[in-house]
């Protein structure tokens, strides 16, 4: 079973073709390529900032500065990435989450390709998955869900989360990790 | 690698979200750059963070934004050899690249056809004065070109500008009339807001707040005045409490000025909120997701 899972997305988690050109195309300069990408993957970019932000100002510094990285550095965005539009999401999150920190950007956990059977390049399947991303979030056990959004949108690292919920720390890891996966079968369902 | 020396998968969880320590952050990346297995799960866990990405409420960047990226690539103009330009273009795309077409070879050892015959054969040409001055002439074209080139897209680079902040404006000039709408519109719920009894001030002028918000748009302009300065890195943070006693909502940070005037208009909040109160307290500068300090202002 693992194994047959792991094949599909070992086929599917290819970046779409269409991005694929896009970013050749940033490699040789081309500013309608960046265009058409800002275009297709700003909304999700500035959302994820946005909701972690909550300041449109810094949303938008961030959402400039991951455009302008993919723009100077496009060979970074390989297919080696997995979904660009994922990756992207995370990325947002990662930058938003520094940016609250005042940190400099790690990239260690960005360098890894990620894993997603999903094309987020169809305007109409990243809509859907939107939607469904939504439906699955709001069926997860409340403390798992809690806690995740403190995690991931609020920033705060599973230390911080246990000294303010006053949950053990073995218990808010644990919630997060199972967070994490209620939501891969929801959206694999 | 036996199981024992895999990091642990709520561990790889935290490295994914970036919760490890930096001395474990770069011990686990170390191990994750030489164990396909615990790569793989990072892979999975990162691609879990992406869908749950998508849970965050859809909000289009503002207009503005577009120009401004598109200007700030246009000026960071890429130089890419014309090598590597037909290379890339080559491989990404091999079938869009045209063929060339195979034109029959010409005979170069035939004799030129001539078009025009002047009765004897022209003379080679010689380069004399005129031959300098042709030189000359050709290289200040060249430079009056390029420099019309320069002005060009300088040209183009002010009308880009200008389009930004022609855009910007348009947007500040829509935050305006929805700040206006939220101060004049039916469903507008005004709500002042004072220190609480419990802080216990005996100063001559306290400090005070106004807040105007329309909970089905969302919209939310607030005034204070007579706040107390702040320390370096402080800010005020406003939070809107909503009337189900869910947990606060955070509504923008702001400082005083040197009169201790301040303001936040048409903060982003989610649309729909029924507001109980309105509190504002004193937090590190950015501001935190959830109050850490007693309310300085408030009301309901």
């Amino acid at each position: 079973m693992e194994r047959r899972l792991d094949e599909h997305v070992t086929a599917t988690a290819a970046i779409p073709t269409e991005d694929a050109e896009l970013l050749a195309g940033l490699e040789r300069g081309e500013d309608r390529a960046m265009a058409t990408l800002y275009d297709r993957y700003s909304r999700i970019v500035y959302s994820v900032a946005l909701r972690v932000l909550r300041d449109p100002a810094a949303a938008e510094d961030v959402l400039q500065e991951i455009f302008m990285q993919m723009w100077r550095t496009p060979q970074s965005f390989t297919a080696a990435r997995g979904s660009l539009g994922g990756w992207l999401s995370v990325v947002a999150r990662n930058r938003s989450i520094d940016t609250l920190r005042r940190k400099r950007p790690s990239e260690q956990v960005e360098e890894i390709a990620l894993a997603s059977p999903f094309n987020l390049a169809d305007d109409s399947e990243r809509n859907l998955l939107m939607e469904k991303a939504r439906a699955a979030v709001v069926l997860l056990p409340a403390e798992q869900r809690k806690t995740l959004e403190m995690a991931f949108f609020d920033g705060l690292t599973h230390s911080e989360i246990a000294e303010m919920t006053g949950d053990p720390l073995g218990t808010v890891k644990t919630r997060i990790r199972s967070g994490l996966s209620t939501l891969r079968k929801a959206f694999q369902s | 690698m036996s199981s024992a020396q895999h990091i642990s998968p709520d561990d790889l969880t935290l490295f994914a979200l970036q919760f490890l320590p930096e001395g474990e952050m770069l011990a686990a990346q170390q191990h994750i750059q030489e164990c396909e297995a615990c790569r793989r799960q990072v892979g999975w866990i990162q691609g879990d963070l992406a869908s749950y990405a998508l849970s965050a409420d859809a909000h289009d960047a503002p207009a503005h934004a577009r120009e401004r990226l598109l200007a700030a690539v246009a000026r960071e103009k890429k130089v890419v050899p014309l090598q590597q330009q037909s290379r890339s273009r080559t491989a990404a795309a091999p079938t869009l690249v045209p063929t060339r077409r195979h034109d029959p070879e010409p005979d170069y050892s035939a004799p030129e056809p001539r078009l025009f015959t002047m009765g004897r054969e022209e003379e080679p040409r010689r380069a004399g004065f005129w031959g300098f001055a042709g030189w000359a002439i050709a290289a200040a074209l060249a430079v009056a070109a390029g420099l019309q080139f320069r002005q060009h897209q300088d040209l183009q680079q002010q009308l880009a500008d200008a389009n930004t902040r022609i855009t910007a404006a348009q947007t500040e000039s829509a935050r305006a009339e929805a700040a206006m709408q939220a101060l004049t519109g039916n469903g507008a719920a005004q709500v002042a807001l004072h220190l609480p009894a419990s802080a216990g001030s005996v100063a001559a002028v306290q400090p005070y707040g106004q807040a105007v918000y329309t909970a089905n748009t969302g919209a939310l302009v607030f005034v204070a005045s007579h706040l107390d300065p702040l320390a370096p890195h402080k800010v005020y943070e406003l939070w809107l409490l909503p009337a189900d006693k869910s947990a606060p909502i955070a509504a923008g940070t702001f400082k005083p000025d040197a009169r201790g005037n301040a303001s936040v208009v048409m903060p982003q909040i989610p649309k729909g909120v029924a507001a109980g109160g309105f509190g504002v307290t004193v937090e590190a500068d950015g501001g935190s997701p959830v109050p850490t300090s007693a309310v300085v202002l408030s009301g309901a």
